[in-house]
């Protein structure tokens, strides 16, 4: 295999309200190429709460192999100018998917980031013609406007 | 490995938004960013911002100051890249490569492996800036540094 680059996706910011079941970003790399999945940040609060101290819990799932529903279009970008353009496609807000493999669930606090660096024997394979999906899979129940930040780190190759 | 520097800014007033830092290296000369730091002296006051990573393809911003670059080898000739701290007028045609939260409080801190440096290309330009979200904000200073390596 050939690494074609390594490539970031970024939300916008606080544009976005997946709900549960919803996904924050969904990646689908293209037919002959694989995605490696090295880092995920994910940040959020709570539209309109003045009382900015609270911290709730949600928690997501890294997913792969879900069939999507509808979102947005996001476009990922190189961290090196220098690399060919990202060759799959990409989405934030995508609404409910079905089937998948979770392949791990993380907690994330609100009102920070929290970041996972995945080590290189953890990292996420996502194969061409599969999806990737950062996946909202727990929000407490009087959560109803949440706005994310969120970011996503990985690299494609060439299979 | 190419030559690494430092450049940093203190106690500057902070507010709503600020290109913490702006990277414009010379012709020819790529620069890797290796990371940065930047902490406000904000106490029990919270106030929530996001970082935000851009490499603009239009003009830069304006209103800041032209920070030194300190060579962290002594030997090292000084740094050929522009760095400037704090703009207050943002750049135009953002192109967003990363966003995440910070926590005010706190101080905010990323560092890159090797393989995960952003590269920016000789005469481009890279943004490095903060925005507070929501209704809380405070008035505030900020100090911090960047750690970059000249490539050519």
């Amino acid at each position: 295999m050939k690494k074609r680059g390594t490539y970031t996706a970024a939300l916008l910011q606080g544009i976005t309200t997946p709900n549960h079941d919803d996904d924050i970003i969904e990646l689908t790399p293209a037919t002959n190429t694989i995605l490696v999945i090295t880092e995920i940040v994910v940040g959020f609060w709570i539209a309109g709460n003045d009382d900015q101290h609270d911290t709730i819990m949600l928690q997501c799932q890294l997913v792969r192999g879900q069939t999507g529903g509808s979102g947005s279009a996001l476009t990922p970008q190189p961290i090196d100018p220098g690399f060919p353009a990202y060759s799959g496609t990409a989405r934030f807000n995508v609404s409910t998917g079905t089937g998948g493999t979770i392949l791990r669930i993380v907690g994330f606090a609100s009102n920070r980031s929290s970041r996972r660096m995945l080590a290189p024997e953890n990292r996420l394979i996502i194969p061409g013609g599969s999806r990737f999906n950062l996946k909202v899979a727990e929000l407490p129940e009087l959560v109803t406007n949440t706005n994310y930040t969120a970011s996503c780190r990985f690299q494609e190759w060439q299979t | 490995m190419g030559r690494l520097y430092s450049a940093s800014f203190d106690d500057v007033t902070f507010n709503q938004s600020l290109e913490v830092f702006s990277i414009a290296p010379a012709t020819n000369v790529p620069v890797a960013i290796h990371g940065f730091c930047f902490s406000t002296i904000l106490a029990t006051s919270v106030t929530l911002y996001t970082c935000r990573l851009s490499r603009p393809t239009g003009s830069a911003g304006s209103g800041g100051a032209t920070a030194t670059s300190i060579p962290l080898d002594p030997g090292y000739p000084s740094a050929d890249a522009v760095i400037t701290t704090n703009n207050t007028t943002p750049h135009t045609g953002p192109e967003w490569v990363w966003r995440e939260m910070w926590f005010g409080p706190a101080p905010f801190e990323l560092k890159y492996a090797p393989e995960d440096r952003f590269i920016v290309p000789g005469a481009g330009l890279f943004v490095i800036s903060a925005s507070a979200i929501g209704s809380a904000i405070v008035s505030t200073t900020i100090s911090g540094s960047l750690y970059f390596e000249e490539l050519g």
